[in-house]
C-alpha cells in the first residue's frame, strides 16, 4: 500500500531538479519542466532522479525560463497567458538574447517562437541604419557594395 | 518557493534596492542606478589615469553647473587583464536645468557619442521609494523601464563597440545568435523588411539571400509556390509582382492626369519577362 501511494505522489507532483551552468539548483514540477524537449530527453535518459545538468544556461537566465515553464503549466486562461507572455518578453535586449539562446538549447518551441517574434517586431519598419544601431551591427560593406545592394533592394525603400 | 525567490534576486528592483544607500542624496539615486546597471552588465569601473579597476562612484562635492559633468569610465574585465589597458567606455553625466540628467557615452577618444536623457523628477522619487521598500507594485514598472532604457540605449551598444575594438567576447547580442536563430527571426519578417535586413551587413546579406526564405514569402503572398513554375528566383518574382502592382496603382492614380507611358511599357516588359505569375 505504501508503495502504491508513493507512485501516485510521484506521478502528480514529481519535482525535477535542474542545475544551471553556475551550479544553482532549481526545483521544477515535472509537468512544467517537460515542456522542454531537452529536459525531457535527459529525464528519459535516467537523469530524472538526480540533478539534471544544463551546461549552457546561467542561473539568471534559468530563473526566467523556470518562471515561464511554471506559468505555462499553471492552467492559466489563454488571454491571461497572452498578457503575461507580452510582459515576459518585454526585457532588455541582452536578456532577450540570453533567453533566445537558452530556449533554443532547451528546445522549448513555443517560447523560442515568442522570443523570435519579439526580435522580428523590433526590426519591422526600420531602415538598415536604424537596424544597425538597434543591434550594434557593424556596416562592413564598401561604399560600392552598399550602393549595389541598395540598388538591388531599392523596391523595399519605395 | 525557492524558484520564485531565485528569479526575484536577479530582478532590477532587488539589484538596485541593494545599492541605493540610505544616506545618499535623493538627487544622486538616478546616477547610482545608471552606474549599477553598467556594473551588473559585466563591465567594471575603471580609472583611465592609473589604468586600474575602481569600485564605487565619486560624487563631486557640488554640481556647480551643467558645464561640469561627472565622468565615469568602464571597461571589460577581459581588457583589464591585458597589460596595456587603454580602451574604455567614458560616460559623462550632466544635470541640466529642467531637472533632467543627460548621460553621454562613447569609447575613449571616439567622437561618436550616444546620448540618453533621463527625467530626474520621474525616476528619483521612484528610486527613493524603492530603497525604503515602499514602492507599489504598479510603480515597480518604472524601475524596469529605467533599467531597460539604460541597458538598451547605452550599455549594450557601448559594450559591443568596446568588444569589437578590443577583440573581447561580444556581449549577448544579435550578432552572437546562431545562423539558425537569425534565420528563424528573418522567417517572421515581411518581404520588405527582409530586403532591408539584407542591406545591413554582409552576413545579413548572405542570410537574406536564401532561396527558401523567398519561396516562403512568395507562398504566403500567393497561396502556394509550386516547384513546377520553373526554377526562377523567388525573390525576383515577388519583387516583380510588387513593382507591377505599384505601377498599376500609380497608373490608376495618374489616369485622370497624364498617362505614364513609360510605366506602362515597363509593366508590359515585366509581364513578358516570364518573372510574373498571376493566380
Amino acid at each position: 500500500m505504501a508503495s502504491s501511494e508513493s507512485t501516485t505522489t510521484s506521478t502528480t507532483t514529481k519535482v525535477l531538479r535542474l542545475k544551471s551552468s553556475d551550479n544553482e539548483i532549481f526545483g521544477v514540477e515535472e509537468k512544467a519542466a517537460l515542456q522542454s524537449e531537452t529536459i525531457k530527453s535527459l529525464a528519459e535518459d535516467g537523469y530524472s532522479e538526480d540533478v539534471i545538468p544544463l551546461f549552457n544556461v546561467e542561473k539568471k537566465t534559468l530563473a526566467k525560463i523556470v518562471e515561464w515553464l511554471n506559468k505555462h503549466a499553471s492552467g492559466s486562461s489563454k488571454e491571461e497567458l497572452k498578457r503575461w507572455d507580452a510582459d515576459f518578453v518585454d526585457v532588455d535586449k541582452d536578456v532577450l538574447y540570453d533567453l533566445l539562446l537558452a530556449s533554443n538549447y532547451l528546445n522549448i518551441e513555443v517560447l523560442l517562437h515568442q522570443l523570435a517574434q519579439k526580435v522580428a517586431d523590433m526590426i519591422k519598419g526600420k531602415k538598415p541604419e536604424e537596424i544597425r544601431q538597434l543591434f550594434g551591427i557593424k556596416n562592413d560593406f564598401t561604399p560600392e557594395e552598399e550602393a549595389e545592394i541598395r540598388r538591388e533592394n531599392a523596391w523595399a525603400f519605395e | 518557493m525557492d524558484k520564485d525567490m531565485a528569479c526575484e534576486r536577479f530582478s532590477p528592483p532587488s539589484i538596485l534596492r541593494s545599492v541605493l544607500g540610505d544616506e545618499s542624496d535623493i538627487l544622486d539615486l538616478l546616477i547610482i542606478a545608471v552606474h549599477e546597471t553598467f556594473l551588473k552588465s559585466g563591465l567594471v569601473g575603471f580609472d583611465s589615469v592609473s589604468g586600474t579597476r575602481v569600485n564605487g562612484l565619486q560624487f563631486p562635492e557640488e554640481w556647480p553647473s551643467s558645464a561640469t559633468p561627472l565622468s565615469v569610465s568602464y571597461t571589460l574585465p577581459e581588457v583589464l587583464d591585458k597589460e596595456d589597458v587603454s580602451e574604455s567606455i567614458v560616460l559623462n553625466i550632466r544635470r541640466v536645468i529642467n531637472g533632467c540628467v543627460v548621460v553621454s557615452g562613447s569609447l575613449i577618444e571616439s567622437r561618436s557619442k550616444l546620448y540618453l536623457t533621463l527625467d530626474q523628477n520621474r525616476f528619483a522619487p521612484v528610486l527613493d521609494l524603492l530603497r525604503r521598500n515602499c514602492l507599489d507594485e504598479d510603480k515597480m514598472r518604472e524601475v524596469y523601464n529605467l533599467w531597460k532604457t539604460v541597458k538598451d540605449q547605452l550599455v549594450l551598444p557601448l559594450s559591443i563597440q568596446l568588444s569589437e575594438k578590443t577583440g573581447a567576447t561580444l556581449p549577448p547580442c544579435f550578432m552572437r545568435l546562431s545562423s539558425y536563430l537569425k534565420r528563424k527571426i528573418l522567417e517572421l519578417l515581411p518581404a520588405t523588411d527582409v530586403a532591408r535586413m539584407a542591406c545591413v551587413s554582409s552576413e545579413m546579406q548572405i542570410l537574406c539571400s536564401n532561396g527558401d526564405l523567398w519561396k516562403q514569402r512568395y507562398a504566403e503572398e500567393f497561396g502556394y509556390a509550386s516547384e513546377t513554375q520553373s526554377c526562377g528566383n523567388w525573390k525576383n518574382r515577388l519583387v516583380g509582382i510588387g513593382r507591377l502592382r505599384t505601377i498599376i496603382r500609380r497608373r490608376r492614380q495618374d489616369q485622370s492626369r497624364t498617362c505614364r507611358i513609360s510605366s506602362t511599357r515597363e509593366a508590359v516588359s515585366l509581364a513578358n519577362s516570364g518573372l510574373l505569375f498571376w493566380h
